[in-house]
């Protein structure tokens, strides 16, 4: 056969239309097992968007962390001491800005959040601070911020918040973990029904597929057939689960967008690009269907004559 | 794999069938066939009769190889079926025809796609098989139902269909399980008639049967069988 004619071939009968199918679907099966791959499907493209959503925020948070670094002057700590050592700072190359936390900005922050403890940072022994703005791609800044505080005559520790990135990077990697091992169970688990039903629609069509046998079809012609209903059926499914799963995340922003704070603002999270995550669901779930519908198919015929 | 491409069996000289003290039982029970030994030849024209249950439907059967010898050797073709691997068998089916009792047409499909089926298996396209299925139909006096799904015909228009089906793929070996048991006398000669022409276009032909009397006139060899073993003679 012309392998173009071939192609088209294999494209009507996934497409479902030229030749009445010789096994054909039994309704009955097949909505509970959509609905059931559907909701599978649903359940991934949520796991996917989460999981994307908390690298972003995790690659965010990260990014922060690295481009910004607290030096906690020990000695001498007076304001004077303080705006010295933040120029000493800003000379050191890789570093974008040093704003020493004064005793008057610390009471102007204090002011801006309604507090009335201002007064009283005269007297209370606070650490004095300055906060320095980096060129995340710098290396050997800390030391080097340290060795020019040190020359300078002062006494400081550089912290570079790696103790905070390294646990948002480890935490971020437990999520991506837990977002693929849920992604995983969940197509074997959709695989492991498509499989189920291919037996039992094979069972069901027992007499149908005797007779293909015995006009001399071969074990993959009769598993193609199984397989073109499925691979039918888990694209529709993945199409109805990509759509909840869209549905339920612009339903949940929407949500969570109304009067939220910088604090709850998610949405930004999750971002139009994501959408090939449910543009995906439809073509994996087909072809996770598909694959299981055939491997299921072959060895039930095996059991056969 | 595209069926199409497969290597058709070619055909040889040698007997179309020949069983060699094959024997066949249903999992642990007694044996249905013990020790058969039987040859076809190439364009015969055989009967095979016996009583019920006595172990004719299981020698058709592996003879269209729905079942396979679980003794003895079997050769259909020249090719041992014992030794054939699973992608050879569908090869040998496709040589051979068969008009099952109780016809088999698939309830779902029009008359039109039950005939389709040998051509579908095989690879081929609508544009392919839709001229000779038109014809063959219009041959056994169905070209107007070719659209009618099988629930719908009358007895003697199903068998004709499962006729049809069977010889569709011009078959080197045609087997009959009582095909006139279903039908009235009127129709089972005309049956009769046509098998016997496609026998004479080279054809090997089986007929299982209990109409003795269609036996009698048609004078060709007859396996009898009986207690699961055959024995071979000419109509009484």
């Amino acid at each position: 056969m012309n392998p173009l004619l071939d192609l088209l071939a294999r494209i009507k009968r996934f497409l479902g239309i030229g030749e009445t199918a010789l096994l054909p679907a039994d309704r009955r099966q097949a909505r509970p097992l959509m609905i059931v791959v559907a909701i599978m499907c649903a359940l991934g493209c949520l796991a996917g968007l989460i999981a994307r959503a908390g690298f972003r925020a995790a690659d965010t948070w990260t990014s922060d962390l690295r481009s910004a670094m607290t030096v906690l002057v020990e000695e001498p700590r007076t304001d004077q001491d303080l705006i010295r050592a933040a120029t000493v700072i800003r000379a050191v190359p890789g570093v974008t800005q040093a704003e020493p936390m004064t005793r008057q900005r610390a009471k102007d922050l204090l002011e801006s959040v309604g507090s009335d403890i201002g007064p009283l940072l005269d007297e209370l022994d606070v650490p004095r601070l300055i906060e320095v703005g980096v060129d995340p791609q710098a290396e050997g800044l800390k030391a080097r911020i340290a060795e020019q505080l040190e020359t300078a005559g002062f006494q400081a520790e550089v912290d570079d918040h790696s103790r905070y990135s390294g646990e948002i990077l480890r935490t971020s990697g437990v999520l991506r973990g837990f977002a693929l091992v849920a992604l995983v169970a969940l197509l074997g688990a959709a695989g492991a029904s498509i499989a189920f039903a291919a037996r039992a629609a094979l069972e069901t069509r027992r007499e149908a597929v005797e007779i293909l046998h015995l006009v001399g079809a071969q074990d993959a012609f009769v598993a193609a057939e199984v397989q073109a209903r499925f691979l039918r059926l888990g694209f529709v499914s993945g199409l109805a689960g990509a759509a909840v799963a869209g549905l339920l995340v612009v339903g949940g922003l929407a949500v969570m967008s109304a009067g939220a704070t910088g604090l709850t603002q998610g949405g930004v999270l999750i971002q139009w690009s994501d959408v090939w995550i449910l543009l995906l669901a439809p073509v994996v779930t087909a072809a996770a269907s598909a694959l299981a519908a055939w491997i299921a198919a072959r060895e039930t015929l095996r059991e056969l004559v | 794999m595209n069926p199409a491409t497969l290597d058709p069996i070619p055909e040889t000289d040698g007997p179309i069938v020949r069983f060699d003290r094959v024997g066949f039982a249903y999992g642990n029970a007694n044996p249905a066939l013990r020790d058969v030994s039987l040859t076809l030849e190439r364009g015969g024209f055989y009967f095979l009769t016996g009583p019920s249950g006595a172990g004719k439907s299981t020698l058709l059967k592996l003879m269209y190889l729905a079942l396979l010898p679980t003794r003895g050797s079997l050769k259909l073709f020249d090719v041992d079926v014992g030794a054939a691997g699973r992608d050879v068998l569908p090869l040998l089916r496709r040589k051979i025809g068969v008009v099952f009792q109780d016809f088999r047409l698939l309830p779902h499909l029009t008359v039109f796609d039950n005939l389709s089926i040998p051509f579908r298996v095989r690879g081929m396209g609508y544009e392919e098989y839709a001229e000779d299925v038109e014809e063959l139909l219009k041959w056994v006096g169905l070209g107007e139902r070719m659209d009618a799904l099988p629930e719908t015909l009358s007895g003697g228009e199903q068998q004709r269909v499962a006729i049809a089906r069977a010889v569709v793929g011009k078959p080197s070996l045609l087997i009959a399980d009582e095909p006139t048991g279903n039908v009235d006398p009127v129709m089972g000669a005309r049956l009769i008639k046509l098998f016997v022409e496609l026998n004479r276009f080279g054809t090997t032909v089986v007929i299982a049967t209990h109409d003795q009397e269609l036996v009698r006139r048609a004078g060709v060899p007859v396996f009898r069988i009986e207690n699961g073993q055959v024995t071979r003679g000419m109509a009484p």
